[in-house]
């Protein structure tokens, strides 16, 4: 690969280039001569295939997305709880199924980053506390049982995320996919807009998205 | 989606014994993996690209620029050991940097680079900080904490579609960071040969959803030598410098920053002085004290409307004053620049945005300089459209700006660019009109200056005045130019770029002195210098970088630039402009490069060296020039640094150019520092 991409580099520019715009023979000499030092770069490039690259843990990151999703998403006015401070709005987050995730997002939301944001964490089953929440994250373990738990949240401003294979496509909003060695998002934008939640393109732009309203 | 669920189980699979190696023999791996801290303080265009480390959002949006972009980023910036905002541009390929002495830079792209550069346009945080009444940039007032500063974005040619008249040759921004990633206490101290003493202060906090920071700096740099290479001369710089940035994530689509600064400096300068400028006066060549003083308010707001229309708006005040023995002037702009994005929108983006500015400048004319005083604007509206093809491997870019300031009618600058391009590899290619519109100078002014060559003697004292008038006769500039470029990625952590380009110029803006004995100035013993287009030109090259990370902990980098220029002294053939047509053509040095390379022996220290040429030019006393930095870095606990820098190590002492106009040329001596950066969250 890398001598096919040489090629194209030399083969391509430099009869064009020469031609069309480095008249003066020097010019030329040195236009070749800088081929020559970038052929030269290119074997010298060579080991930085065998660098190791840096890598992050699957929770820690599925952790930090989750964060991120809600720092991009808008809820409805007045839908957001208010219970630890009266006048200020509070995102009760609801971790199912996932330890890891669970004690990862309580670290970070002690951060000053997050607080600013007034993040709450729980953990709870029953289905009051459920639908109480802001954000609902199912763990890959409930996989089969994810179904009965959106349908409790159904229609209420719920953001509702997952790493199981094929939530979005199932009426999930936020789904957490492996793809080529990196973590990427797929989000239902139907489920999102029912629910009356607002994702902001940055973030939209960045993932797969499905159940767009003109589709 | 059995597909998927079993990728998932052997990413699993593969990723817990990393993590579990990253238990046991935490030194080795703790750099290998991101830490959740890591991961947070990521964009979240950054993190989708975690764990490939392909490509981030950035370098994805570089991959695919159809243009000669560089990016000099903090990191760059603070392992070279520089001190300056000019001298941290020498990084940059194409970049043209010169020092005439301790506080006086030229600096250009592509050519006809000298205290008078006019075909760049300067920006901080969006904010243009060249200047409309000689098209240039004052550069000994543009200061930052470096420590601050993001990155610095160089474009090099024409970006006269976006960013209006005089992005030319080139477009230089110079970012600085949010404040959210500013936040705690940093304070960084330093001594050295020539920088004498140069410290800066930061604090940053968060409000709610409010983050901001403060800072304050101080510098002061010790003057060079006078070319005797003897005693000390008087150019030295002392600077104070004060500022403030407010981000505001007001909601999930708006951000919303208001930004300032302050600054007062004092520099040394030997020139000569006229008091009373006739025919028959004596001129004296002493020294004298320049204060250039400014400030500035900035807000932007940024906000998505919809799903695929996002609105940017920007309002800015900034004021500066230049007190200087003959130049006194203090200018005020006022400008709003809005713009709408549509993304999307059948396989297209389109952008469109207008600017408007009031430009108020008050000179205090001295016997030797006169201007008058007057209310300038400047008004522009721009449309730029992007057709995505082949999902997204294959664009076409078009654009066009048209604009008018007091002096012109309205000027057009379209630009036409395609790209091929994908994750790893580019080739694009693009062809642009742009201009270069004539300046306050160019409309009023009048500077009356010694002859070169003329000093005291009575015998030549006569032919000493030179009177150089602007009278409005300057017309636009109009300036073509192609380019062609590639870049390619070989791994995921080198890169390699080549940029060839040819520019034409037609009706280079400079001077010309009527020796008609008709002109009525001549029978007063005054030589006439008007300020009017007075050369057309060619200039060709190529610029070439690359930058490999060899291994963990040791990068290599470098450029190489290659200028060719050609002038003519068409409209106006005389014995005169075939001066200007030589000092246009020798200017700029025919060669350049830049070779670096950072290594960290271990991981608590830091080594750099960057070898710069300039290749030789002017027929006069300047020739090439190499200059060595070296730096050592050492960081005993995570919050405090400590450097030792070496700059131009090659030479005791070298002069880099000529005197000019506006000053006299000094030597740049040897020099060393040693700084101290201690930052607490």
């Amino acid at each position: 690969m890398l001598s096919y991409m040489m090629m194209r580099l030399v083969s391509w520019p430099a009869p064009q280039v020469a031609g069309l715009i480095l008249k003066s023979k020097t010019l030329r000499h040195f236009f070749c001569g800088c081929l020559m030092l970038l052929l030269l770069t290119f074997f010298a490039a060579g080991p930085a295939y065998a660098a190791e690259r840096v890598r992050a843990g699957v929770s820690d990151l599925t952790a930090v997305y989750i964060f991120n999703f809600i720092r991009f998403t808008d809820w409805p006015e007045n839908s957001l709880a208010k219970d630890a401070a009266p006048d200020k709005d509070s995102v009760l987050i609801n971790v199912l199924h996932n330890q890891k995730i669970h004690d990862t997002l309580k670290r970070i939301i002690a951060k000053p980053a997050a607080q600013k944001l007034g993040l709450a964490l729980q953990s709870c089953n029953q289905t009051s506390c459920i639908q109480n929440s802001s954000v609902l994250f199912i763990g890959e373990s409930d996989r089969g049982h994810f179904s009965q738990l959106l349908k409790l949240v159904e229609g209420s401003p719920v953001l509702t995320i997952s790493d199981v294979p094929g939530f979005a496509e199932q009426g999930g909003m936020v789904e957490i996919k492996y793809h080529n060695e990196k973590l990427t998002f797929v989000v239902n934008l139907q489920a999102v807009n029912r629910a009356g939640l607002y994702i902001s393109a940055q973030l939209l732009q960045l993932g797969e998205i499905v159940g767009r309203d003109n589709e | 989606m059995e597909a998927i669920t079993s990728r998932w189980t052997r990413m699993i699979k593969l990723v817990l014994p990393v993590m579990a190696a990253g238990l046991s023999s935490i030194p080795v791996m703790a750099a290998e993996r991101y830490s959740p801290d890591d991961l947070l303080s990521m964009n979240i265009e950054d993190l989708v690209n975690v764990k490939v480390t392909t490509l981030s959002k950035r370098e994805e949006t570089y991959m695919s620029t159809a243009g000669a972009v560089f990016v000099i980023t903090n990191d760059d910036i603070r392992r070279s050991g520089v001190r300056s905002i000019p001298d941290a541009l020498r990084l940059a390929p194409g970049l043209q940097v010169s020092q005439t002495n301790s506080n006086q830079f030229q600096i250009g792209i592509r050519g006809q680079t000298d205290f008078w550069t006019d075909l760049l346009l300067v920006m901080v945080d969006g904010r243009p900080v060249y200047n409309t009444t000689f098209s240039g940039v004052w550069w000994v007032a543009q200061n930052y904490p470096l420590e601050e500063i993001e990155r610095i974005e160089v474009v090099r040619g024409p970006g006269g579609a976006i960013w209006g008249s005089n992005a030319v040759n080139g477009v230089i921004n110079i970012i600085t960071k949010n404040a959210g990633a500013t936040q705690g206490l940093r304070v960084t101290a330093g001594t050295g040969t020539e920088e004498t003493g140069f410290g800066n202060i930061r604090y940053g906090a968060s409000i709610g959803k409010l983050d901001y920071r403060l800072y304050a700096m101080r510098e002061t740099r010790d003057g060079g030598l006078s070319l005797n290479g003897i005693t000390d001369a008087y150019d030295f710089r002392r600077m104070k410098q004060q500022g403030f940035r407010l981000d505001w994530q007001a909601d999930a689509t708006t951000n919303i920053s208001l930004h300032g600064d302050a600054y007062q400096i004092h520099s040394g300068q030997l020139g000569y002085w006229m008091p009373n400028p006739t025919p028959l006066n004596f001129i004296n060549l002493s020294n004298s004290d320049n204060g250039y003083s400014g400030k500035n308010l900035v807000l932007r707001m940024e906000k998505e409307l919809t799903s695929n229309i996002a609105f940017k708006g920007q309002l800015f005040y900034d004021q500066y004053k230049v007190h200087t023995r003959i130049i006194r002037e203090k200018k005020e702009s006022f400008d709003g620049d809005f713009q709408l994005d549509f993304s999307d929108v059948l396989n297209q983006n389109i952008s469109i945005g207008t600017n408007l500015r009031g430009i108020r400048s008050h000179f205090d004319s001295t016997p030797q300089f006169q201007m008058p005083s007057r209310s300038t604007s400047l008004a522009s509206f721009f449309v730029n459209d992007e057709l995505s093809l082949f999902d997204g491997k294959f664009r076409i870019i078009g654009g066009v700006k048209m604009e008018k300031n007091s002096y012109t009618k309205w000027e057009s600058q379209p630009s036409i660019r395609a790209i091929a391009s994908d994750d790893n590899w580019a080739i694009w290619a693009s062809a642009s009109k742009s201009v270069r519109t004539p300046n306050d100078l160019e409309n009023g002014l009048v500077w009356n200056r010694k002859a070169s060559g003329c000093w005291t003697s009575p015998v030549t004292r006569v032919a000493c005045l030179v009177r150089q008038i602007g009278d409005g006769r300057a017309q636009t500039e109009k300036v073509k130019t192609y380019e062609i470029g590639a870049r390619v990625r070989p791994t995921s952590k080198s890169l390699i770029e080549v940029t060839a380009f040819k520019t034409i110029y037609k009706g280079v803006l400079d001077t010309w002195q009527d020796r008609n004995l008709a002109n009525p100035l001549i029978p007063q013993a005054i030589v006439p210098e008007y300020l009017t287009n007075v050369l057309n030109g060619k200039g060709d090259g190529i610029e070439a970088n690359f930058r490999i990370e060899a291994s963990e902990g040791l990068t290599f980098k470098g450029s190489y630039t290659y200028l060719h220029q050609n002038y003519v002294d068409y409209p106006v053939a005389d014995g005169e402009t075939i001066w200007t047509v030589r000092s246009n053509r020798e200017q700029d040095p025919k060669s350049r490069f830049h070779a670096g390379v950072s290594w960290n022996p271990i991981k608590e220290i830091e080594f750099d060296a960057n070898l710069y040429f300039n290749g030789p030019f002017r027929d006069n006393n300047v020739t090439g020039h190499h200059r060595l930095d070296v730096r050592v870095a050492y960081k005993p606990v995570e919050e405090l640094e400590i450097s030792f820098v070496g700059q131009d190590l090659m030479n005791l002492k070298h002069r880099e150019n000529e005197d000019n106009s506006m000053q006299y040329s000094s030597l740049v001596q040897q020099r060393w520092y040693a700084q101290a950066t201690y930052s607490y969250d």
